[in-house]
């Protein structure tokens, strides 16, 4: 009667398996098919299709509740097996939550540092679309970048391109008094366009934005307004400015996140710096403040960029877009900018170290399930006779070792809340852990997790679930040689990558000591550097009289040699430039060379010798801005033998000094020319004082207190010359303490991981050794048998780690003018260490092997 | 022992009545022509699955037959419990109809 099976649509009937126990699914897969034909027979496809899908429909409850039903059923006898496993063997289930514990703790801690620098600045709305334009000038010295632009040009680019939306000007005055309710501190005061609020999303706590950064108010963070005004409501309040200016507080805005690059603490009108007698109204000639600008939406950086050279000619002339040029940075990429390309770099390194030790604890937990695997061998060939699938296998011990990650992951997530305030410490940041307000925290931990119980489960999972039920059964399963060679394999890269975390470690522990130690040619020992200068006052001329009765005084303290006033100090060198055009030069254009302003005793002060020449001398009136002190590399670049007697820009070189490492030594020793200027005068910003180095503390203690009959309104404040220099290798050290930790943690994981595998293996070749030694085997041999075994792969990691740490190390010190050498020292020390280390570990079980007694051994046969 | 359902009972006569050829299908075809009613595949199976369970019906898997691509069918037979808790209904049912008094209009609502 019937001619042809019509099938139903195939997903549906999918679908439908699902609702049956395969034990007699087909019969009902088959009445169902029967159905579905008498109803296309009667009605036609359609309504056919529609009916089989509607039983679908119908079922769909039952589908779930089947599969939940038959998936808890097993995954209650998974868990208790597991949790057997777990209690059986105590010590490798240490081992291996403990490893994998500490990874993801390490894990969980370096990707919220990785995230707050990836996410940089990402906070404002139109982070995409705001750019800082910068400068970069082309000398014979390479290309200078400088940020600092003029008055007029945020309106001069609004006007001039459409593709700019608005702009804003923001100036950070560093170092002023504050005055307001009572209280007085020292603060950097931001003058910037009301536009800021337009361009950046700084979101305003009390008061308004839009209007409110007019004329003469102020819009303070909610930490400062605290701290003037305590509880009470700021708003309306008065504060003011360098004694002169006074603002009313009309805004409080929300404290600025910790990875912003942009920070201010006090906001004022940018009309407001206008009227400051030293600011420039317009013109090119002082460039002093940040220029940020929106693009619109559709706008490209690039070909805004191009139309540039057009806007230096307008500005200046052809001569100088010769040799300059504008570029802009994405708001997003401000953070790596503003630390020189270091900041991603560090990051990326810093991830890198968190997967390599996550690697290492999963590869612990690869080497201990799959050498385990004996114990549970008979397991398996009792699930596979009684019907378990490979894929069922697969599943239970993938599921195992995500259960295990799962719960390594709790630990991990709360060890990783006790440690973020020392590795906020560390790393100088403000990293929250907010585990469930935000939900790209708690999916990256979880999906952390995920991965690690993944990566470290799927090997053992094929492994185990590839045992033959009748060899597992009989007892006959031995450790194949490929399983072993896989494990040898999984030890050398553990331990590769521990050397190359302990090489890294070394190598910047180096460097950081090199660039501490190392000659900068001058004295940085024994000198307190007190930052104050006579337009910190109220009144400057009397503030320069007691400055100068305290220098005198100073001078008569005991312990002080010498004291100088100075515009920058090393470390501290202002971000001032100046052309010069030194007699004889023919190039078009002139040098640009930093330019500082000191006193007579400034060299003598921190130390530094002349190559030529002679110092300033307050009693030869044509110092006082005919002179000039250079440098040896100015003398370079210019091209003299002696530099005495020639003239830069009318001024008459009086001397040359040696090449001082004024800068961090990630930069070569560059130009630098020093004017003189004796006396008080608000150019000098610092007081520098040499002292001898006795008794330091009754020195400090005298310092004090001539500062207090100064100004007893302010606190002293001080610091140390070499100390202030170490500060600048401070994102180094941050650095190399990671690592260090990271390199502890990886050799000891790694370490646990080959003692359970010694011990482990030791116990399976306990018979062979009992034989050995009764066929007349020495201790020294089995000793040496077993430690061959391990010592094998650790020395091929040394032969792999080696060339790929001088790899990455060259790369992290090619940011560096001044490096050391990669010498064999760090080397030989990582790779003995992790070679000694192994033999320790595993000579105990290999001992303990050798001296066991073969009867005990061989009494059961 | 337990009273029979209606959609029970029907399935159990259903399996009695085609004999050798009950399974799903025909089955469900037999309870829709002889109450002119729709009934839904589950209807059908839930009682029958829930009789098989009581032991009033015995299921066979049969060979697979090549009408229905190789898919086997799952034949039911009436066991003897069956049959008796089917007497068990109809004498119950019975009693019960005797009890009533005369029907007429009068005790009608």
């Amino acid at each position: 009667m019937k001619t042809k099976i019509h099938k139903p649509p195939r997903t549906a009937t999918f679908l439908l398996r699902r609702c049956f126990h395969e034990f007699d699914r087909d019969t009902f897969i088959g009445d169902f098919e029967e159905f579905y034909n008498e109803i296309l027979i009667e009605s036609g496809s359609f309504k056919a299709d529609t009916w089989y899908w509607k039983q679908v429909i119908k079922s769909a409850p039952k589908i779930f509740s089947n599969i939940l039903y038959w998936r808890t059923a097993m995954l209650k006898n998974y868990l208790k097996i597991a949790y057997r496993n777990l209690k059986r063997h105590k010590g490798y289930s240490i081992i291996n939550i403990g490893g994998l514990t500490a990874g993801i703790t390490v894990g969980i801690l370096i990707l919220l540092y990785v995230n707050s620098i990836f996410t940089f600045d990402r906070f404002h709305e139109n982070s995409d679309d705001t750019f800082l334009i910068y400068k970069v000038r082309v000398t014979p010295s390479g290309e200078q970048i400088t940020t600092d632009t003029w008055v007029p040009l945020k309106d001069e680019l609004v006007s001039t391109y459409p593709a700019i939306e608005n702009g804003v000007r923001m100036w950070g005055r560093g170092s002023i008094w504050v005055q307001g309710n009572d209280k007085k501190f020292q603060e950097t005061v931001t003058y910037a366009d009301p536009s800021i609020f337009e361009i950046f999303t700084f979101p305003l706590r009390q008061g308004s934005s839009g209007s409110s950064l007019i004329k003469n108010t102020m819009i303070l963070d909610r930490a400062t307004a605290e701290k003037y005004f305590g509880a009470e409501n700021p708003i309306g309040k008065t504060l003011t400015v360098n004694y002169t200016e006074d603002y009313t507080v009309t805004g409080v805005i929300e404290d600025i996140p910790a990875n912003s690059s942009i920070n201010f603490n006090m906001l004022v009108p940018f009309e407001n710096a206008m009227d400051i007698s030293f600011v420039p109204d317009s013109g090119y000639d002082s460039s002093f403040l940040l220029t940020y600008i929106k693009l619109r939406d559709d706008a490209n950086p690039n070909d805004l960029q191009a139309q540039f050279p057009d806007l230096i000619i307008k500005i200046w002339d052809k001569e100088t877009e010769s040799r300059t040029r504008f570029e802009l940075t994405s708001l997003k990429d401000l953070n790596d900018f503003n630390s020189g390309g270091t900041a991603n770099r560090y990051a990326l390194i810093l991830l890198l170290v968190a997967v390599s030790i996550i690697l290492i604890a999963s590869i612990n937990f690869m080497n201990l399930s799959t050498s385990q695997s004996i114990y549970r061998a008979r397991e398996i060939g009792i699930r596979k006779v009684m019907g378990a699938q490979k894929k069922m296998l697969i599943y239970q011990f993938l599921g195992e070792s995500i259960f295990l990650t799962m719960f390594a992951l709790i630990l991990g997530v709360a060890l990783a809340t006790l440690l973020l305030p020392a590795f906020n410490n560390l790393v100088g940041l403000e990293l929250e852990i907010d585990y469930f307000g935000n939900m790209t925290t708690f999916l990256g931990i979880i999906m952390l997790g995920l991965i690690v119980g993944i990566a470290s489960g799927s090997y053992p999972a094929l492994y185990l679930s590839r045992f033959q039920p009748v060899d597992s059964l009989k007892g006959e399963l031995k450790n194949t040689n490929k399983g072993v060679r896989m494990r040898n394999v999984l030890v050398f890269a553990q331990f590769a990558i521990s050397i190359v975390l302990i090489t890294g470690t070394l190598v910047i522990w180096n460097q950081i000591d090199y660039m501490k130690n190392l000659d900068l040619k001058f004295d940085k020992e024994n000198v307190i550097v007190m930052p104050v200068s006579t337009r910190d006052f109220e009144n400057s001329n009397l503030a320069a009289e007691n400055l100068k009765t305290f220098k005198n005084e100073l001078r008569s303290t005991p312990g002080v040699l010498t004291v100088s006033g100075t515009s920058s100090i090393p470390g501290n060198y202002l971000g001032a430039f100046t052309f010069a055009r030194p007699e004889g030069w023919d190039e078009e254009s002139p040098l640009r060379v930093r330019f500082s302003v000191i006193d007579e005793s400034y060299f003598e002060t921190i130390g530094v010798e002349f190559v030529e020449g002679r110092n300033f001398d307050p009693d030869m009136a044509t110092d006082r801005g005919g002179a000039l002190i250079i440098n040896e590399a100015m003398v370079k670049d210019i091209g003299w033998e002696s530099a005495v007697g020639k003239l830069i820009n009318s001024s008459q070189v009086i001397g040359v000094v040696k090449d001082f490492n004024y800068q961090s030594l990630q930069n070569p020793v560059l130009p630098v020319l020093h004017y003189y200027l004796g006396g008080e005068n608000g150019n000098h910003r610092f007081i520098a004082a040499k002292i001898t180095g006795d008794n330091v503390q009754n020195t400090i203690d005298a310092l004090r207190d001539k500062w207090s009959s100064l100004d007893p309104t302010r606190d002293f404040t001080f610091f140390f010359l070499d100390d202030n220099l170490n500060m600048m290798y401070q994102s180094e050290e941050n650095i190399s303490k990671i690592v260090q930790y990271c390199a502890i943690i990886g050799i000891v994981i790694a370490s646990l991981g080959l003692l359970g595998l010694a011990s482990f293996t030791v116990i399976q070749r306990k018979k062979e050794i009992a034989i050995r030694k009764v066929v007349g085997a020495s201790n020294k041999n089995i000793v040496g048998l077993l430690t061959k075994q391990f010592s094998r792969p650790i020395i091929y990691a040394n032969l792999i780690a080696v060339p790929v740490s001088v790899y990455l190390m060259n790369m992290w010190l090619q940011n560096f003018a001044y490096r050391v050498s990669l010498g064999v020292t760090s080397f030989i020390f990582a790779g003995l260490a992790a070679l000694s280390l192994s033999l320790i570990i595993v000579s105990y079980h290999s001992l303990s092997a050798a001296f066991e007694n073969p009867v005990h051994s061989l009494r059961n046969e | 022992m337990k009273i029979l359902s209606r959609a029970e009972e029907l399935t159990l006569l259903s399996v009695w009545r085609l004999g050798e050829n009950a399974y799903g299908v025909p089955i469900r075809k037999h309870i829709i022509k002889m109450t002119e009613e729709d009934w839904s595949i589950g209807a059908i199976y839930v009682p029958l699955d829930r009789l098989t369970k009581w032991k009033f019906l015995r299921s066979i898997q049969g060979d697979p037959t090549s009408e229905r691509g190789g898919r086997s069918k799952r034949f039911y037979r009436l066991t003897g419990d069956g049959y008796e808790a089917l007497q068990r209904l109809k004498s119950i049912q019975n009693a019960m109809w005797e009890s009533l008094p005369e029907l007429g209009y009068n005790t009608l609502i």
